[in-house]
């Protein structure tokens, strides 16, 4: 017979990535172009048209996958945020100083409560920025979506936040599963949920050894930097500071700074890879699990090589350093088991109308 | 059906992700498939001016995914070869050309538009910050002004001796009988030590003591304050606020947000100066009023005079100092640029103002006495206390 749907327990899923990163070069060209011609506006089309092709490049038992959002929804997403989002709250920035004077307790305090709020608005525009992602996501004219309410996403990310601040980051695997479960198990494609079931502890195991050269990187890091800073002020409060001897502290400093970053990138790679493949193991669907297998070494190198592709080409090839880490998780990932794809339903979630905005996103909805 | 090639195809009815064998035939004006796996199905029609991609077709591509807009939740998947160039000769919506466009024809409109409109401002054929500020309320004008003026003052003390206040009060009482009644002026000496008049929204206008330090005759002092009453009439604090946050909201949704909003507010206001158009509004002002009080305008101008060649003097200086020490100076006329001292900096358009002033004495005759007697302009002298001896004026030779 010609239908999928035949056996019960559904069909495996094979996913693979069909561009070369090199595909991107024209594209990183053409859309710097285009900004140029446009007063830099088409970068909300230049990112939707960067998506499209990604997208594209995603198969799912060779038929793509389609990203339908429009350039026109990430500029009015936009256009709501700065409009009734953050024009507001600079003229209150400003209205406040205005008011009460800019070092009063009023203004200070005022400030402040703004400043935590915007960090409560980053969780609701990390979710909703998911969201519209998922529900411009098609595979076979049907789409994701992400159910669930982005406050609820946000004040969890908000104080758990507060408690890895509190415990010096030791919280922070703790907290990335806890926002990996609201997050994984409200996505859907179509009806059909996926579920998470990963626990913070596996990878706490993987998470100590760099936490603490984290907190040796840095005690050591204040130790070598607090006598360079000695000598940099009182040189400066010297009147006549000598700039050969002001620069090779200077200097010294980026150098430790650098070598620290280095050490934690290293440090890092290794949980990183790690709580990328918990993750994946850990996310079911259907009849199935993903399994993912990135390794530290081609984490770090990726990073690397994509920090300086972007930075040598001026921002130019971000495209390009988009499309190899797509290429680098999407062949990295597969699937264990079938997904039973007659079961799965068109979905029912309202699309938005806007688009992620300018953080990420706040959709009409959330206010 | 001779000579007309089927293709295979997977097509999804958009209500489940299930897929389904099909054979598809492109007719004249229709791509019709049919159901492999129910063979008894009426095929289904999709007409070629309903057909579209979700993205870009090119003639080499080996597979193809198509939608229509009859039921855009459709899906047909083609996997063969030379599929593309069949279908792109017939549905020409599905090129990479029509993508492009389809992308960019939203961004290069506005873009146009946006262009269009900054002309007509820049040809001061519209002007909407102005037109903005003529409709503020007043008690906004005056929050915001007071706003600005607390920013700038911060703890410097205003100026206030009772013999000083009275002969100030004297000199603004008959220049406030050539202004309209509409205004309602606050106008106060802060004790800076730079040269400097500002008006701030809200009809408030701050003059530094140092400024009157320098003047030589309280005709100077006068003319400065007319000048600065020229821009609070026409209200262009109030425009050059709306403009900066206009322009920084511009600039965000161009730059999609990449710049800090908070520093680029400060930015704007630091560095908006009133165009040479309002400079010669204010002027316009300051010489009616100057001529309706039978106040003489050449002092204004010798004033502007003497402060030009002070700040070229100082500037040369600075250069030296420079070298010398490591650190330049700020001048009296050219503050302390750190410090924000700047802010509205009047001395800018002096030149014109020069000779647009010496135009007015050429028009007019002036025969009324000084507006203050002696006593009362050694008392306005001294209105901040009597500091910085070095930086007195000379006496007019």
């Amino acid at each position: 017979m010609d239908t999928e749907t035949n056996s019960l327990a559904g069909q495996p899923l094979d996913i693979a990535w069909t561009a070369k990163a090199s595909n991107f070069i024209g594209l990183g060209f053409k859309i710097f172009f285009l900004k140029i011609i446009t007063l830099f506006l088409y970068n909300f089309w230049g990112k939707t048209e960067v998506r499209k092709k990604l997208w594209s490049n995603i198969r799912i038992n060779n038929q793509p996958l389609e990203y339908t959002g429009t350039g026109m929804e990430l500029f009015l997403g936009f256009l709501f945020v700065t409009f009734l989002v953050f024009t507001p709250a600079v003229l209150l920035l400003v209205g406040l100083q205005f008011m009460f004077g800019p070092e009063s307790m009023e203004a200070i305090i005022g400030i402040a409560v703004i400043y935590l709020f915007f960090l409560f608005l980053i969780g609701i525009a990390i979710y909703n920025a998911h969201r519209y992602r998922l529900s411009r996501t098609q595979w076979r004219g049907i789409r994701g979506a992400l159910k669930g309410s982005s406050w609820a996403y946000a004040w969890t990310a908000f104080w758990t936040t507060l408690v890895a601040i509190a415990t010096l980051g030791l919280a922070v695997p703790w907290q990335s599963i806890k926002l990996q479960k609201i997050m994984t198990d409200n996505t859907h494609f179509g009806e059909m949920p996926m579920r998470f079931t990963g626990s913070w502890k596996p990878l706490f195991k993987a998470y100590i050894l760099p936490w603490i050269a984290m907190l040796a990187g840095m005690g050591l890091l204040v130790l070598l930097l607090l006598p360079l800073f000695g000598q940099l002020t009182s040189l400066a409060e010297s009147g006549l500071p000598d700039p050969k001897k002001m620069m090779t502290i200077q200097f010294t400093m980026l150098g430790y700074y650098l070598v620290f970053a280095l050490f934690m990138a290293v440090a890092y790679a290794w949980y990183q890879s790690k709580y990328y493949n918990y993750i994946a193991e850990n996310t079911h669907f259907s009849n199935g699990s993903f399994a993912l297998s990135t390794r530290p070494g081609g984490l770090m190198w990726l990073t690397l090589s994509n920090f300086l592709i972007v930075i040598l080409s001026l921002s130019i090839l971000t495209p390009v350093a988009i499309a190899r880490v797509f290429g680098y998780f999407v062949d990295n990932l597969s699937f264990n088991g079938t997904v039973d794809v007659a079961a799965i339903e068109q979905s029912a979630e309202a699309l938005s109308k806007t688009g992620e905005g300018l953080a990420e996103g706040f959709d009409v909805s959330s206010f | 059906m001779d000579g007309i090639k089927n293709w295979s195809g997977q097509w999804s009815d958009g209500q489940t992700a299930n897929a389904h064998h099909v054979e598809i035939e492109l007719q004249e004006d229709n791509l019709v498939f049919r159901r492999l796996d129910q063979p008894g199905t009426v095929p289904q029609l999709w007409p070629y001016d309903d057909i579209r991609s979700p993205n870009p077709t090119h003639s080499h591509d080996s597979t193809v995914l198509l939608s229509c807009l009859t039921d855009p939740k459709q899906r047909l998947f083609i996997d063969e070869p030379h599929f593309a160039k069949h279908i792109l000769a017939r549905v020409p919506t599905i090129t990479a050309g029509s993508h492009q466009w389809s992308l960019l024809k939203w961004p290069l409109g506005i873009a146009v538009c946006v262009l269009l409109f900054w002309g007509l401002t820049y040809l001061n054929i519209i002007s909407p910050a102005n037109s903005l500020a003529q409709i503020l309320p007043d008690t906004t004008r005056v929050t915001l002004g007071k706003g600005v003026v607390n920013t700038i003052v911060r703890d410097k003390k205003v100026c206030n001796t009772a013999q000083g206040t009275a002969a100030f009060d004297k000199l603004l009482s008959r220049l406030y009988n050539a202004t309209p009644q509409s205004m309602n002026f606050d106008i106060k000496v802060v004790d800076f030590d730079f040269v400097n008049a500002f008006a701030a929204p809200g009809d408030q206008i701050i003059v530094s003591g140092e400024l009157i330090r320098q003047a030589d005759s309280a005709d100077e002092v006068a003319g400065v304050i007319a000048h600065e009453m020229g821009h609070s009439i026409e209200r262009h604090p109030e425009s050059g606020i709306i403009r900066a946050l206009g322009l920084l909201t511009v600039m965000q949704i161009f730059t999609a947000g990449e710049s800090s909003t908070f520093g680029e507010i400060a930015f704007y206001l630091v560095q908006s100066g009133y165009s040479r158009a309002a400079e010669q509004e204010a002027d316009d002002h300051a010489g009616v009023i100057l001529n309706k009080t039978s106040i003489d305008t050449r002092p204004l101008a010798g004033f502007f005079k003497r402060l030009l060649n002070k700040k070229s003097v100082k500037k040369k200086d600075d250069k030296t100092n420079t070298e010398g020490e490591g650190s330049p100076q700020p001048t009296a006329t050219a503050p302390d640029r750190s410090e924000g001292k700047d802010i509205f900096s009047w001395i800018s358009s002096h030149p014109a103002t020069i000779k647009r002033m010496e135009a007015f004495n050429r028009s007019t005759k002036v025969t009324s006495p000084p507006i203050l007697n002696d006593a009362e302009w050694r008392a306005l002298k001294l209105i901040c206390g009597e500091k910085n001896k070095s930086k007195k004026p000379k006496k007019p030779s």
